[in-house]
């Protein structure tokens, strides 16, 4: 309580009862990111680190999955996602089945551009970033279908496919291929965060998603037109399954392995007990069991409804895992830095020193936009936990 | 002053935060927006392009040559007495019950389905056979219309023709398909087909949509009731 910050807000300084770091005072440590309020506030599971207001466990797909966003920014793409899931319910109630399909899955993807462009997480490598990550992502997709289509064409009847290869064998090849162009980046050992390897990991697997419905589902945007127009919950139902939900479940896995992958890479998970619930290996086992456990129970459902609740649940219990496994990645990720000169925080936009957390509201500096970030470095430091 | 300082600590607000935006609800709204409309309508119209238009058949177009007498074999269910003759060249059976069989194509494009039930309420047996069918698979199915002249081993029945689209289990793909159903009564006895494969854009080659519509006149046409 002695020591006095190296700016000009003169702030006061404390010891952090988690870490024993002397930090400024405030509602979090600005080293750990412990909550300096909550009684048991190591694990801070009421504030989720990259959206301090959520708590860990929401299932929220943008805080989720767009973790770069700030919350003013958040909110715009909060918006455009609800507004595109409308526009596509409504093309689909409608009956523009073709329309709807494509846009419903085009969505995500062209979301998740922009945000890439938004956060700059490709940093001054943007193409190679793009071609490492969306369009190989979309090419082994596409490839992926036709070749998966062949086979399929003698399995109309059932009488080839069993749930082996549909429910086990296939979901386990997509989840791979969906993941290799981001392990050409992670050789390259140029991005280093937790969340660079999220980010390519969702921008591949989004790619790869958007191209095996676009293949997939091409002999059915060009065949006849057939039968009576009128609105149908069943068409509805189907195209949120196959442009929405899958396209989350496939970013939730992708994203949840590469996360981990990255943030093992530098030994940051050190902190951690080996074997751990939140470790890299947990991951990758939840991510490919989650695949194959949908692919099995998909190929034995026989109602859409059922499918589709099924998918939902998936998706709803996936963002929830990824979150908390980006919680406690983001907080293990804390290296001690100091206490860095005043900026303001991207979240809260209050005034603080510049640490690892906002010491105000507690959001993760990683999680802020890239140029951002930079921008800041340029006066001063610029945390990045690396 | 007071106002100017936050909750947590009392550190100031900054006092003009521009945010740095750059996607910005006008950016997103005419980017994003115009991106997906684009992306939309040109996808829209090259499917719509390369649409298949189906052919009818206009002059010598008969049917493919049949089934040569003796090479059939010959399903016989023992509770309701009823045989199914098929060519095991082209089906091969991929299931069968108490009540019936289903005759899978080799080239694995389709399937047929004989299911027998007691009484003589053949909508009823229709409607049966069509909510069977799973909804995770047979998706947007439409009705075509009725199948005139349908008769299981020369008994008149009735039934419908429908479309849809066969999703593959995975849910990777999907692929149009064309879907009859339709029963026959006799003694107390009705019996209802299923039959589905990939759709046929050959009105005349491939009745009701159907790609398998020849190979499935067989078995349907020579089934035998029980005492014939």
């Amino acid at each position: 309580m002695t020591q006095q910050p190296p700016d000009d807000t003169n702030r006061q300084l404390g010891e952090c009862p988690h870490c024993g770091r002397d930090v400024p005072v405030g509602a979090f440590c600005g080293n750990c990111g412990a909550s300096l309020t909550a009684p048991a506030g190591g694990g801070r599971l009421h504030s989720y680190a990259v959206s301090p207001g959520e708590h860990v466990a929401r299932p929220a797909i943008i805080s989720t999955l767009f973790p770069h966003l700030p919350q003013r920014h958040a909110n715009v793409f909060r918006e455009a996602l609800g507004v595109g899931v409308l526009i596509v319910i409504l093309l689909a109630a409608l009956r523009l089945y073709t329309s709807a399909l494509i846009a419903s899955a085009v969505l995500l993807p062209l979301l998740y551009l922009l945000y890439l462009y938004e956060a700059e997480v490709y940093e001054e490598e943007p193409v190679a970033v793009l071609v490492a990550t969306f369009v190989t992502g979309a090419a082994l997709g596409t490839g992926y279908t036709l070749v998966t289509q062949h086979f399929a064409a003698v399995a109309l009847s059932g009488n080839v496919r069993g749930p082996f290869i549909t429910g086990v064998v296939q979901p386990v090849i997509a989840q791979l291929l969906m993941i290799a162009g981001p392990l050409l980046l992670y050789a390259r050992g140029r991005f280093t965060e937790t969340l660079d390897g999220l980010a390519f990991g969702i921008t591949s697997a989004l790619g790869f998603t958007l191209a095996t419905v676009l293949a997939g589902y091409w002999h059915t945007f060009t065949a006849p037109l057939v039968g009576e127009g009128a609105v149908s919950a069943d068409v509805v139902l189907r195209v949120l399954r196959a442009g929405i939900l899958v396209a989350i479940v496939n970013a939730c896995t992708s994203g949840t392995i590469t996360a981990m992958l990255w943030q093992d890479r530098r030994g940051r998970a050190a902190r951690r007990r080996a074997g751990s619930w939140r470790g890299r290996n947990a991951a990758i086992w939840v991510a490919f069991l989650t695949q194959i456990a949908l692919g099995v129970i998909s190929y034995y459902i026989g109602s859409l409804v059922g499918l589709v609740a099924l998918w939902a649940l998936a998706a709803v219990l996936l963002l929830v895992w990824l979150r908390i496994l980006l919680h406690h990645a983001l907080l293990d990720d804390a290296t001690d830095i100091g206490v860095g000169p005043t900026s303001p925080c991207p979240e809260c936009h209050y005034l603080v020193p510049t640490m690892n957390f906002c010491p105000a509201c507690g959001v993760d500096r990683q999680a802020a936009p890239k140029q951002r970030r930079a921008a800041e470095g340029g006066t001063g430091m610029a945390p990045s936990h690396g | 002053m007071a106002s100017q300082y936050g909750p947590w600590g009392g550190y100031p607000a900054a006092p003009s935060f521009g945010g740095g935006q750059k996607v910005g609800r006008g950016r997103m709204l005419g980017v994003g927006g115009g991106a997906l409309a684009v992306i939309v309508f040109v996808i829209t119209l090259i499917a719509v392009l390369v649409r298949v238009v189906p052919t009818p058949c206009s002059r010598g177009c008969g049917p493919a040559g049949g089934l040569q007498v003796g090479t059939a074999q010959v399903y016989t269910n023992q509770k309701w007495g009823y045989s199914v003759p098929y060519d095991p060249s082209v089906f091969s059976i991929g299931g069968q019950n108490a009540d019936g069989v289903t005759l899978n194509s080799s080239d694995g494009n389709g399937s047929i389905q004989f299911s027998a039930t007691s009484g003589n309420n053949v909508n009823g047996a229709n409607q049966t056979a069509l909510n069977a069918l799973p909804s995770s698979q047979f998706q947007g199915v439409q009705q075509i219309g009725p199948v005139r002249g349908a008769e299981v081993g020369l008994v008149d029945g009735q039934g419908t023709a429908y479309s849809g689209q066969y999703v593959d289990s995975s849910g990777i793909s999907a692929t149009p398909i064309g879907v009859v159903i339709f029963s026959a009564t006799q003694n107390g006895v009705t019996i209802t087909v299923t039959a589905f494969s990939s759709a046929s854009n050959d009105n005349a080659d491939g009745p009701y949509g159907l790609s398998i519509g020849q190979e499935l006149d067989f078995p349907v046409t020579f089934a035998t009731w029980k005492g014939q």
